[in-house]
C-alpha cells in the first residue's frame, strides 16, 4: 500500500465520506425531521435531526443561539442520524492510519484538497463526518443513550470548528467572561479552574460567553462568541461555588461525570453573545490561600491555549495553532496563581481589570 | 552530510521574544525553549549540520567554552529524540542559510517537556496499515452496521 501523507486522501475513504452524507441527505429528503438554525459569531448552522434523532443531545447546551426566523445565509448544514433510524456504510477495509488511541479507537483525517473531514470515536459508536465545499456534515451515532455525557455538554463541536473554517473565525479552549464592558480570556487545559472561576463569577454577577470553548473572531479587538450555555463542573468545585448545586440539570449522575448547568435556563442575564477581549489570563492552581495576578510571558499564555485547543479539535492543528499565535501576539497577558476560594479570585480579578486592564 | 531541519510537517511553533513554543501534534507533546535555544532553533529551519552550527556558534560567541558547546549538542539531542528536529541526507538545491541573527549573550540552551496533554491526541500518523490486520480490531468496538 503506498504511503499516504496528510492532504491526500485514498479514494475510499473520500468515497465513504462522501456517500455517507449523500445518503443522510437522501434520507432527510425522506423522512423528514425537525429542522433549527442556529449563530455562533458569523457561523449560521442549520442541524437537521433525520426522524427527531438527537434532539436532547444537540439542542439544551445551544438553545440560547436558536434562530427563530429562516436565515438567508447557512454556513453549514449538519445532518444529525442513529442506528435506529439508518445504519452507516462501513469505512473502507483497510484504513491507511493507526486508529488505536490512549481513550479508545478513533479516527481522525481532513484534506485540504478535497475539503473532507473525518472525526469518529468508534469505541463510542459516534462518527461525525464533514464536506467543507458542500458545507454539508453527518453526525451518527449508534445508540443516544449510550453517549458519554460531555457530548450534551458541548454538542457538534467538531462541526462548529469545521464550519469555522468557512468563516474565518476559531474554536477555542477557553472560558469568556466580562466584568463591567472588559472582556477576557481564561486559558489552560481541563482541570485548571476555567469552570469553576466561571461558575463564580456568574453568580457574583459577572457576563460570561462560556466556561469551556468559545469563537474567536481575530480582528484589531478580537472578539469572542458564545458558542455553549454550559458549565459543567466537578463535586469538589459545586461545593466551593454557593448556589450553584441546585442547578445542576443531572444531579443523579455517575459519580465520575460533571454536574452541568445551563446558564440560559438559570443565569440568563449572564450569558450574552460576545466580548471583545481586552487580556488574556492562564490560570494556575497554586494549593495556597491568597491569589496573586502576575505579568506573564507571551509564551505562557501560548503553552496554556495552544496545545489543549489542538489537541481537543485534532484537526486543522497547524491553522489553529496560527490564529492562537496572533490572539497572543495582540493582546496582554497574565497568569492567575488560583487560591483556595474562588469568591476572592473574583473579587480580585474585577479590582484587577479595574485599576490594571481598563486603563491600558 | 548528516543535515537537520526542524521536522515542519508533525511541528508548528512560534518564538515570542526570548522563548519559543513547540508543539510536536503527532505525539501530544509540546516545548518551551529558552536560552540561546531559540536562535539555535531558528538556525535549523534550514538544513543544518551538527558542525555547521557549532561553527556558527564559536564565530558569534568567542568566548564559548567547550562544556557550553558540549551542552548545545546534548540539547540538540533533546530535540532529535523528540523528532522536533529530523534529518535530511541529501541537501540538493537547499540553500544553507546560516545568517540568522544572533545576538546577546549566549545562554545555556533549555527545553521543558510537556506531556500532559498526550492522552487527548493521536494525530492521524503517517505509516502503512498492516495488510494482515486491516481494519483493527477492538473487543469494545462499536462498528456501522
Amino acid at each position: 500500500m503506498p504511503l499516504i501523507t496528510p492532504g491526500s486522501m485514498s479514494q475510499d475513504i473520500q468515497q465513504f465520506i462522501s456517500s455517507n452524507i449523500r445518503v443522510a441527505h437522501d434520507t432527510w429528503q425522506k423522512l423528514g425531521g425537525i429542522e433549527s438554525y442556529y449563530r455562533f459569531g458569523s457561523i449560521t448552522l442549520s442541524v437537521r435531526h433525520i426522524g427527531n434523532t438527537l434532539v436532547s443531545t444537540v439542542t439544551p447546551a445551544i438553545k440560547h443561539a436558536l434562530v427563530n426566523d429562516i436565515p438567508e445565509t447557512i454556513n453549514g448544514t449538519i445532518y444529525t442520524l442513529d442506528s435506529r433510524i439508518l445504519s452507516m456504510r462501513k469505512p473502507p477495509g483497510i484504513w491507511p492510519f493507526s486508529t488505536e488511541t490512549h481513550q479508545g479507537h478513533q479516527r481522525i483525517h481532513w484534506d485540504t484538497e478535497t475539503g473532507l473531514a473525518l472525526n469518529s470515536d468508534e469505541s463510542r459508536g459516534i462518527w461525525q463526518l464533514f464536506n467543507l465545499k458542500t458545507a454539508c456534515g453527518l453526525y451518527w451515532v449508534a445508540d443516544e443513550a449510550t453517549l458519554p455525557s460531555w457530548e450534551a455538554g458541548s454538542p457538534l463541536r467538531i462541526f462548529i470548528h469545521w464550519c469555522s473554517w468557512l468563516t474565518g473565525e476559531q474554536l477555542i479552549h477557553a472560558a469568556g467572561l466580562q466584568w463591567g464592558n472588559t472582556g477576557i480570556l481564561l486559558t489552560g487545559s481541563g482541570g485548571s479552574g476555567k469552570s469553576t472561576t466561571t461558575a463564580a463569577a456568574v453568580t457574583a454577577g459577572w457576563k460570561t460567553i462560556g466556561d469551556d470553548f468559545v469563537l474567536l473572531a481575530n480582528k484589531d479587538i478580537p472578539r469572542a462568541s458564545c458558542i455553549y450555555d454550559t458549565i459543567k463542573l466537578t463535586q469538589q468545585s459545586l461545593d466551593k461555588v454557593a448556589g450553584i448545586a441546585d442547578k445542576a440539570v443531572n444531579p443523579g449522575r455517575d459519580p465520575d461525570d460533571k454536574s452541568r448547568v445551563h446558564l440560559g435556563d438559570t443565569f440568563r442575564q449572564q450569558l450574552i453573545r460576545e466580548i471583545s477581549v481586552k487580556a488574556l489570563f492562564a490560570l494556575q492552581i497554586s494549593n495556597t490561600q491568597d491569589t496573586r495576578i502576575l505579568p506573564s510571558s507571551k509564551a505562557q499564555i501560548m503553552t496554556a491555549l495552544a496545545p489543549t485547543t489542538m489537541f481537543m479539535l485534532k484537526t486543522g492543528v497547524r491553522e489553529s495553532f496560527l490564529n492562537m499565535t496572533k490572539l497572543v501576539n495582540l493582546l496582554p497577558c497574565f497568569i492567575i496563581r488560583l487560591g483556595a476560594n474562588p469568591e476572592e479570585v473574583i473579587n480580585k480579578l474585577a479590582i484587577f481589570i479595574e485599576y490594571s486592564i481598563d486603563s491600558l | 552530510m548528516k543535515y537537520l531541519v526542524v521536522n515542519s510537517s508533525h511541528v508548528s511553533f512560534e518564538i515570542f521574544d526570548k522563548e519559543a513554543v513547540v508543539v510536536n501534534f503527532i505525539t501530544g507533546k509540546y516545548f518551551g525553549i529558552t536560552g540561546s535555544g531559540p536562535d539555535i532553533w531558528r538556525v535549523f529551519e534550514n538544513p543544518c549540520t551538527i558542525e555547521q552550527l557549532t561553527g556558527l556558534l564559536k564565530s558569534v560567541y568567542t568566548n564559548i567554552t567547550d562544556r557550553q558547546i558540549k551542552n548545545v549538542i546534548a540539547f540538540i539531542d533533546s530535540l532529535v529524540k523528540e523528532r522536533l528536529l529530523v534529518t535530511v541526507d541529501k541537501c540538493e538545491n537547499i540553500s544553507i542559510k546560516l545568517s540568522v541573527d544572533i545576538t546577546g549573550e549566549f545562554l545555556e540552551p533549555a527545553i521543558d517537556i510537556y506531556d500532559d496533554l498526550q492522552e487527548l491526541i493521536v494525530l492521524d500518523p503517517v505509516h502503512d496499515a498492516d495488510p494482515e490486520r486491516g481494519w483493527p480490531a477492538q473487543q469494545t468496538l462499536i462498528e456501522p452496521r
